[in-house]
């Protein structure tokens, strides 16, 4: 579904990732683990298209197309959808008139009223988000966990393929992880995708129940396993994985 | 509760008023009110406020050629704010005088315009005299340029007092880059996004329902 082969990425004339690589087939779920800093959502920045990062070097492959001759509006089309720590707020655009644009302009036709404002209820009341949020600026006045919701909110309506979702446990208590991590799984359930977490806490990793897990270090990925290595981390740090070489296709050792 | 609204005048006393298209010279108020104006073509307008009053404007101008002068004038205890977005085309002259007149009072003066290839001059001037003591004063300008307008804009503070609260800030540039993307990266297009941020940037400081609606369908 989506191949990283051997990118460069740079933002203001620093080098952040260097000879990175990732393959992520259709219905799988990846993680990237790594220390602050180290570039973890620059990756998300660059498969969305921030324009601030500017990849000098190899490909990203999404659907068989080059999605870095793609526009970040493009790439949301196409059904990348990122979920950003830190979703920022938009007042005087609320929830449904953005939404009803987007879904219009991918269709190609005005979205009938009458669906979406059903639509748009029924996932509120799954999210147990108040039907207020609707007609509200996007994010105006939300806490961190309101937010996170909202943009649930978002997703179930533009029903992405690729989901990437930056540390989203970040601001959220553990009932709210909880609800987070259950409307994701649900989706997963009922929708052919694949998704991208980057996160510090093996807990949400088991929670949505991942079946790679990455350590980033110098600008690349130096060890692949699953939700073992993620405990490892948890307990050892991240101390050892730096500089380590390659084996195999995503697989680094000592 | 008693108001007339005459050809240039208005009595306001606890009430809230929507006009639109009207030329409004002068505003006097007592109690708690609200007035809300859609594309009304100030020219030169005085506001009183009496003691203990408080009015709320909420304003917003479609603007092709305007000179415009406000004047407020706030008595004891008194509270004004001013919320006044504007869209300008063309030649937008905007002079705010806010004079304390006795104490304890506050002034927000807050400012969201587009100036869209235009030119725009926006004073905002505020008056506190060494014998006013304890008064508020908040001066906000946000201006988004587009299109190669020009923007000149003073916001000036006349302080003789020690015992005041004086603050102004003002930001000109163009559509926010963060909200862009953002909007762009729920599949809307770049133009589509511009228009949706200045609409929303527009109605955010305007606290009416209608007026918010009524600037959304000129927009649109």
């Amino acid at each position: 579904m989506l191949k990283i082969d051997n990118i460069s990425v740079k933002i203001d004339q620093k080098e952040i990732l260097k000879g990175f690589n990732l393959d992520i087939k259709l219905n799988e779920i990846h993680a990237i683990m790594g220390p602050n800093g180290i570039g973890k959502s620059t990756i998300c920045k660059v498969i969305m298209g921030d324009p601030d990062y500017i990849v000098s070097s190899g490909s990203i492959i999404y659907d068989a197309k080059d999605i870095l001759k793609m526009d970040v509006t493009e790439r949301a089309r196409a059904g990348i959808f990122l979920l950003n720590q830190s979703p920022i707020e938009i007042p005087g655009v609320t929830n449904a008139e953005m939404l009803r644009l987007a879904l219009s302009q991918k269709q190609g036709a005005l979205v009938p009223i009458f669906e979406f404002n059903k639509k748009m209820e029924e996932i509120c009341k799954k999210l147990d988000i108040p039907k207020s949020f609707i007609h509200r600026g996007i994010n105006e006045g939300m806490s961190g966990g309101e937010r996170k919701k909202n943009e649930l909110l978002h997703l179930w309506m533009l029903e992405p393929k690729f989901i990437i979702l930056d540390e989203i446990d970040s601001g959220l208590d553990v009932d709210s992880l909880k609800i987070v991590c259950e409307s994701i799984n649900e989706y997963k359930s009922s929708h052919d995708c694949s998704i991208l977490i980057v996160s510090h806490h093996p807990e949400i990793l088991k929670m949505l129940k991942c079946d790679y897990v990455h350590v980033l270090s110098n600008g690349h990925i130096v060890q692949t396993g699953n939700l073992s290595l993620a405990e490892k981390i948890e307990n050892e740090g991240y101390k050892s994985f730096s500089g380590l070489n390659k084996v195999s296709e995503n697989t680094y050792e000592a | 509760m008693k108001h007339s609204i005459e050809v240039d005048s208005i009595i306001l006393n606890n009430e809230e008023l929507f006009i639109e298209n009207k030329n409004i010279k002068s505003i006097e108020v007592s109690g708690k009110c609200i007035l809300n104006l859609f594309n009304c073509n100030i020219i030169d307008l005085e506001i009183n406020i009496q003691d203990n009053a408080s009015l709320i404007v909420n304003y917003f101008n479609n603007i092709n050629e305007l000179n415009s002068r406000i004047v407020v004038k706030a008595n004891n205890k008194s509270s004004f704010i001013l919320n006044h977005s504007f869209i300008n085309k063309g030649k937008y002259n905007l002079n705010i005088y806010t004079d304390f007149i006795k104490e304890e009072a506050n002034i927000v003066v807050n400012i969201n315009g587009i100036n869209n290839g235009g030119k725009l001059n926006a004073d905002v001037n505020g008056y506190v005299h060494t014998d006013k003591l304890n008064n508020v004063l908040d001066e906000n300008m946000r201006i988004i340029n587009l299109n190669n307008g020009l923007v000149m804009s003073n916001p000036n503070m006349y302080i003789s007092t020690s015992k005041v609260i004086a603050n102004h800030n003002t930001t000109i540039g163009g559509v926010r880059l963060d909200e862009l993307f953002y909007l762009m990266s729920k599949g809307i297009d770049k133009k589509e996004a511009t228009n949706l941020i200045i609409k929303g940037f527009i109605i955010k400081i305007i606290d009416n329902k209608k007026l918010q609606n009524k600037i959304t369908d000129l927009i649109n």
